[in-house]
């Protein structure tokens, strides 16, 4: 299983960034083999916010997001007080940003594998959870590793 | 705890009824469940393909800047720039 960080469904969902090509290819692969991605709900308003400020079109934002919670590889978590306090040991103890570190708590408390393009949250995340760029993340798939 | 001695409630409801009567109330219960997970399967291939198309209706809005990634991770680093003091309004 994985957690994505939202900067991987944004560049999927927009076609000229540089980084869009890998990041759709791990979303479909992971799609295609049925394997799941566990996700804070926080990750719904991280991207909607992206898409509506860098695209200014909050209708196509808003359906973004309610097709990938419609995607039967997408099991959202509530961002609940136990994952918040989890998330907050993390801030402090890693020096991890607020919204990297429910990230990583949710990969930490299902056991996933976070995938990220920020270097900053993988590094930091690193001796708690099992991290991988997208580019390591589809090669591993690609090569049947997991 | 609720759900567990409703489970237990129910189990013991179901071992009353005879042999018959248990065979059909499984074979619905099954069929019942093959039924969501075939719909939360087609709902999920519409909305994949539905995905596509917004993808292609995000491109023919042309080149953004920033890309919308791009504005992720300047909102993040604003926000913390902004809670750790580094910038001001």
């Amino acid at each position: 299983m994985y957690t994505l960080d939202a900067n991987i469904f944004v560049r999927d969902a927009s076609p000229g960034d540089p980084e869009h090509a890998v990041c759709h290819a791990l979303i479909a692969q992971l799609y295609q083999r049925s394997t799941m991605i566990v996700l804070s709900n926080l990750v719904l308003a991280e991207i909607t916010g992206a898409l509506s400020r860098s695209f200014r079109d909050p209708i196509r934002a808003r359906l973004a997001v309610d097709l990938l919670r419609d995607l039967h590889t997408i099991q959202l978590i509530p961002l609940d007080n136990t994952l918040a306090q989890a998330a907050a040991e993390l801030t402090a103890d890693r020096a991890l940003r607020g919204a990297d570190a429910v990230y990583v708590a949710v990969a930490r408390r299902h056991g996933c594998t976070l995938v990220s393009l920020d270097r900053e949250q993988r590094e930091r995340a690193a001796p708690v959870v099992r991290v991988l760029t997208p580019d390591a993340a589809l090669a591993e798939l690609e090569g049947g590793t997991r | 705890m609720t759900a567990t001695t409703d489970y237990d409630h129910a189990l013991e409801l179901i071992r009353r009824l005879d042999r018959p009567t248990q065979a059909r109330l499984v074979a619905q219960v099954v069929q019942e469940l093959a039924n969501e997970r075939d719909a939360a399967l087609r709902r999920s291939h519409e909305a994949w393909t539905r995905l596509a198309e917004l993808r292609e209706e995000f491109r023919r809005l042309g080149p953004v800047s920033p890309s919308a990634g791009e504005q992720l991770d300047l909102d993040r680093q604003h926000r913390a720039d902004f809670l750790e003091g580094k910038i001001r309004e």
